[in-house]
C-alpha cells in the first residue's frame, strides 16, 4: 500500500517541503528511491535497510519504490533518512503506527540514520523547522543533537535518540517529551577585553564608534603593533542579537553546519578567515549555495587581516556587501540573494614589508609599494568610514590581576546610541546604512557644524562618498554623545578618523 | 565610473606673448605644450629632490612649497614621486599655483599616479612639457627638462638630494642659467640629503623655511617685479588644549595616541583639536605622526609670550 511523511530539504538558505511516499508493491525484492536524488539519498537505502533491521523490524522482500516530491527539486543530504524509514514502516503497515494517524500529516522528521537505528544530527534544522512550521505543521521530530536550534522555530521538537524509541513514541508505548522552548544558547566565541589593551585610545574610541554606528574600520600600522588584537576585541562591544537577528543568524550558521552547540546565537557572529581564502569560500559555494565567510558574519562582523594581501577578486567581492549589506551570486543552481550585513574590521600594514615611515628602514620599491597601496585604495577605501593608524606601543608594565572590564561598560554605551538611532531611523538602521538621499533629515547640523563641514570638504576635496562618510561618522559621535544635534566637534573628531 | 574631461592643451612658442619672460632668457627656449594657465610675469621658485625622500624632507617641502604660495610665489617642480610631489601638493594645499615641468610628452602623464595631482595642476598652476605629445620617460629627456625647469625659476630649492641625482644636475643648470641655488640641510648620516651639503659647501643658500626662501629671491637683483610682501596672516591662540597641543609636540612629530598619553587628555578630546589645528594649517599629517607647521609653532610662541606678559 502507498503511505507517506512529510520533511523538508534545504534550497540554498531557505527550505522547502518535500512529501515522501513509499509504495510496497508485489514484485521481484528491490528498493529503489526517486526525485531527483544525489548519491547521498541514494545510500540511504543501506542506511535505512539496516537501520530498519537492527532496530527490530523486517524489512519488505517485496518491491518497494520511494518517491521524494516535488521531483524537479534536487535534494541532496542525508536528513530524509529518518522520513523514508517512517514512510516504510507505515507503507508496511506496522501495527500500532496507524494509531497516530490524525497526528502524522502535522508532523515532519528530519534526521540521518546510523546502521543501529541511532539519529544523527543534521545541518538546518532551524531553517528546516521554520519553513514547515510556516506550512502548517505542528510536530518535529529532529536528531537531539539539532533539537534546541530547531525548537527555535516555534514548532514541538522532540529530541529522537534512535528510530526504536521513534516508534515506541508513535505507537504510545514510550514518550518523548517535548523539547523545552528554553532554548540553551550558544556560548560567544571568547574574545578580547579592551582593558587588555594599553596606550591605545584612539583606535579604542575608532572601535567604540564602529561599534555604535556600524561603521566599517581600518587599522594600519606596523607589524607587532596590535592591530589584530584591536580587531578582536571589536565583537565584544556589539549588542546582544535581537530574537529576530538571533534566529537569522541561528539559521545561517546552522545551513553552514557551524553551529557551535546547539541553541540559539545570542552574541554577533565574528568571522576572521585566513588572507589565503578563495573566492568561493568567503562568497560562498556550490550548486547548493552552501554560505561563506560574508553570509556568515551576517549582523556580525568581519575582520581581515592583512587586508591588502586578500586575493584581488576577494577584495572585489567585498564592495557589493559593504554598500548594500547583501550581495548576489549566480551558480548552476540559479541566482540567489544571500545576506551580508556585517561590519567589517580590517588591519594593513603600512607597506609590504612593514617598515614605511621609518627612515631608510623600508626596503620596498616604489612600484611594490605602489602596487601594495592600490589593492586598498580607490573604491574599497571609500567604503571604510574609519581610517586609524595605530602606532607601536611600548609597554610599561606587566599587569597583575584581572582587570575591571571596559568591554562592558563601552557596549552600554554603543547599546545607548543604538537606541538612539533605533528611535529616529527605524530598527535595524544603523548610521552607516543610512542612504544618501536621507542623511540630510536625519543628520540635522549645529550651524557652526555645517560651516565646519563645507570647509573640510573643499579643503579636503571629499568625494560625494567620502563627504556622506564624514556625516555618517559624526552622527554616530554625536549618538554616542547624546546629542540630538550634530556639533562642531563632533564633525572635528569625525574627519581626525575618516581622512586620509 | 565617471571619466573626467581630457585636459586641454595649447601651444606656446618663445617669441609668443604669454611665454615665460625668465625662460626666454635661457639658450634655445622650447616650445612648449602647456595645460592651465602661465602668467609671464609669474615669480617662479622651483623645488627639487630625490624620488625616494625622507618623511624628513617631505615634510620640508610641503611646509617650504605651502610658505611660498602663501607669499604669493609659484612653485615649479617635477611631478616625479617624493619631494616633487609633496612640494606640488603643499602649494595647492595652501590655495597657491604651482607648475609641473614633465619630462614626458603630453599624452604620458608620469608616474601615472600623479594623474589626479597633475589634473589639480592644470586647474590650481599649469602643467608643462617641451617633448613630443607621446614621448616616454626616457632617460635622455630628464637633463633636457631641468634646463626648463631651472630656466623657468628665479631660483631652485634642493630639498633632498643624493650626490648622483637629477636635483643636482637641476641646481647645476640654475647655476649655469645664473638663477640662485638654496639647499635645504640634513642629517649628515643621510645619504638623501649628501647633494645638499655639497651644494652648501660649493656656496649655495642655506635655507630652512619657506619665509627664508622668499628673502632670498626677492633680495636678489634678479627679482625684478617688486610686490609688496605679504605677511601669512597667523591664526589666532586657541586658549585651550589646541595650545598645550602646541607645545607638547615641540619640534617632535607624534601619533595621537602618543599625545593623549603625554597630555592625559582624553581620545575625543585630542581628536577634536587635531582635527582642528590641521584644517588650520597649525599641524600637519605625514603617515600616521602629526608635527607642527611653522604656522602652528609662531601659534604656539604667541601663546607662550601672552603668558610671559
Amino acid at each position: 500500500m502507498i503511505a507517506s511523511s512529510l520533511t523538508a530539504c534545504l534550497d540554498g538558505m531557505q527550505a522547502r517541503r518535500v512529501d515522501v511516499e513509499a509504495d510496497i508493491a508485489a514484485g521481484l525484492p528491490s528498493f529503489s528511491i526517486v526525485g531527483l536524488t544525489d548519491k547521498a539519498v541514494q545510500e540511504a537505502r543501506e542506511r535505512v535497510r539496516s537501520a530498519l533491521r537492527n532496530s527490530g523490524f523486517g524489512f519488505p522482500s517485496h518491491r518497494l519504490t520511494v518517491n521524494l516530491a516535488p521531483a524537479e527539486l534536487r535534494k541532496e543530504g542525508s536528513a530524509f533518512d529518518l522520513a523514508i524509514a517512517v514512510a516504510i514502516l507505515r507503507s508496511a503497515q506496522q501495527p500500532g503506527l496507524d494509531r497516530a494517524e490524525a497526528g502524522l500529516d502535522q508532523s515532519a522528521f528530519i534526521g540521518e540514520l546510523g546502521l543501529d537505528g541511532s539519529v544523527r544530527s543534521v545541518r538546518g534544522a532551524l531553517a528546516l523547522g521554520s519553513h514547515l512550521a510556516e506550512r502548517g505543521v505542528r510536530r518535529l521530530f529532529a536528531p537531539s543533537a539539532n533539537a534546541a536550534e530547531a525548537a527555535g522555530s516555534g514548532l514541538a521538537v522532540h529530541p529522537v535518540q534512535s528510530l526504536g524509541d521513534l516508534v515506541a513514541h508513535l505507537r504510545g508505548e514510550q514518550e518523548i517529551p517535548v523539547q523545552g522552548n528554553s532554548a540553551g544558547t550558544a556560548p560567544a566565541a571568547p574574545m578580547v577585553d579592551l582593558a587588555e589593551i594599553e596606550n591605545q585610545p584612539i583606535p579604542k574610541r575608532a572601535l567604540e564608534i564602529a561599534a555604535a554606528g556600524g561603521h566599517h574600520l581600518l587599522f594600519s600600522g606596523p607589524p607587532g603593533a596590535g592591530k589584530s588584537m584591536l580587531a578582536r576585541a571589536f565583537g565584544g562591544l556589539l549588542p546582544d542579537l535581537s530574537p529576530s537577528e538571533a534566529k537569522e543568524v541561528t539559521t545561517i550558521h546552522s545551513i553552514a553546519g557551524v553551529l557551535r552547540s546547539g541553541g540559539m546565537m545570542r552574541r554577533p557572529p565574528m568571522r576572521s578567515p585566513h588572507h589565503s581564502i578563495s573566492i568561493a569560500g568567503l562568497v560562498g559555494g556550490g550548486t547548493s549555495f552552501m554560505p561563506g565567510d560574508l553570509t556568515l558574519a551576517h549582523r556580525g562582523v568581519l575582520v581581515l587581516d592583512e587586508l591588502p594581501e586578500f586575493r584581488r577578486d576577494c577584495l572585489e567581492a567585498l564592495r557589493e556587501p559593504l554598500e548594500e549589506g547583501r550581495f548576489r551570486i549566480s551558480r548552476v543552481g540559479g541566482t540567489r540573494v544571500l545576506p551580508a550585513s556585517f561590519t567589517l574590521v580590517a588591519t594593513a600594514n603600512p607597506c609590504p614589508c612593514g617598515a614605511a615611515g621609518r627612515a631608510g628602514e623600508c626596503s620596498c620599491s616604489p612600484d611594490a609599494l605602489a602596487r601594495y597601496q592600490r589593492k586598498l585604495s580607490g573604491p574599497l577605501r571609500d567604503r571604510l568610514d574609519l581610517i586609524v593608524d595605530v602606532g607601536a606601543v611600548t609597554l610599561t608594565a606587566v599587569r597583575k590581576g584581572r582587570l575591571a572590564s571596559e568591554t562592558e561598560v563601552a557596549r552600554l554605551r554603543v547599546l545607548e546610541a543604538r537606541r538612539l538611532q533605533a528611535r529616529r531611523q527605524g530598527e535595524g538602521v544603523l548610521n552607516a546604512a543610512i542612504r544618501g538621499a536621507e542623511l540630510g533629515l536625519v543628520c540635522l547640523l549645529a550651524p557652526d557644524a555645517e560651516t565646519e563641514l563645507r570647509t573640510v570638504s573643499r579643503r579636503y576635496r571629499l568625494t560625494g562618498r567620502g563627504f556622506h562618510g564624514v556625516l555618517r561618522v559624526a552622527r554616530s559621535i554625536a549618538d554616542l554623545g547624546g546629542h540630538d544635534r550634530i556639533t562642531v566637534d563632533d564633525v572635528r573628531e569625525a574627519c581626525a578618523y575618516r581622512l586620509p | 565610473m565617471r571619466v573626467p574631461p581630457p585636459l586641454s592643451w595649447h601651444r606656446l612658442q618663445p617669441d609668443d606673448e604669454g611665454y615665460p619672460a625668465l625662460l626666454r632668457e635661457i639658450q634655445r627656449p622650447p616650445a612648449l605644450d602647456v595645460a592651465g594657465h602661465l602668467d609671464p610675469g609669474d615669480e617662479v621658485v622651483a623645488i627639487v629632490g630625490s624620488r625616494q625622500s625622507s618623511p624628513y624632507g617631505e615634510d620640508l617641502a610641503y611646509e617650504i612649497a605651502a610658505e611660498l604660495a602663501v607669499s604669493g610665489i609659484v612653485v615649479a617642480s617635477g611631478l616625479a614621486r617624493g619631494i616633487d610631489s609633496c612640494a606640488h601638493r603643499g602649494a595647492l594645499d595652501a590655495g597657491g599655483r604651482s607648475i609641473a615641468v614633465m619630462g614626458t610628452g603630453r599624452d604620458r602623464i608620469y608616474p601615472a599616479e600623479h594623474t589626479d595631482l597633475a589634473r589639480r595642476l592644470s586647474g590650481q598652476g599649469a602643467l608643462v612639457t617641451q617633448f613630443e605629445p607621446d614621448s616616454a620617460p626616457v632617460r635622455s629627456n630628464f637633463p633636457t627638462r631641468n634646463q626648463t625647469l631651472s630656466g623657468l625659476s628665479l631660483g631652485v630649492v634642493v630639498v633632498e638630494a643624493r650626490r648622483r641625482s637629477g636635483a643636482m644636475l637641476t641646481a647645476g643648470a640654475a647655476a649655469d642659467q645664473g638663477r640662485l641655488v638654496m639647499a635645504v640641510p640634513g642629517s649628515v648620516y643621510s645619504a638623501t640629503s649628501e647633494g645638499c651639503h655639497d651644494l652648501l659647501r660649493d656656496g649655495a643658500h642655506l635655507v630652512v623655511s619657506g619665509e627664508q626662501v622668499v628673502q632670498e629671491v626677492r633680495g636678489d637683483p634678479l627679482f625684478r617685479v617688486l610686490k609688496p610682501v605679504q605677511k601669512a596672516s597667523l591664526p589666532q591662540a586657541y586658549g585651550d588644549l589646541r595650545d598645550d597641543l602646541a607645545r607638547v609636540l615641540g619640534s617632535r612629530s607624534m601619533s595621537l595616541d602618543h599625545v593623549c598619553t603625554r597630555t592625559g587628555a582624553s581620545a575625543r578630546d585630542v581628536a577634536t583639536a587635531m582635527a582642528q589645528l590641521r584644517l588650520d594649517g597649525a599641524v600637519i599629517l605625514r603617515q600616521g605622526l602629526y608635527s607642527l607647521t611653522r604656522r602652528g609653532s609662531e601659534t604656539g610662541r604667541t601663546v607662550a609670550q601672552a603668558w610671559n606678559d
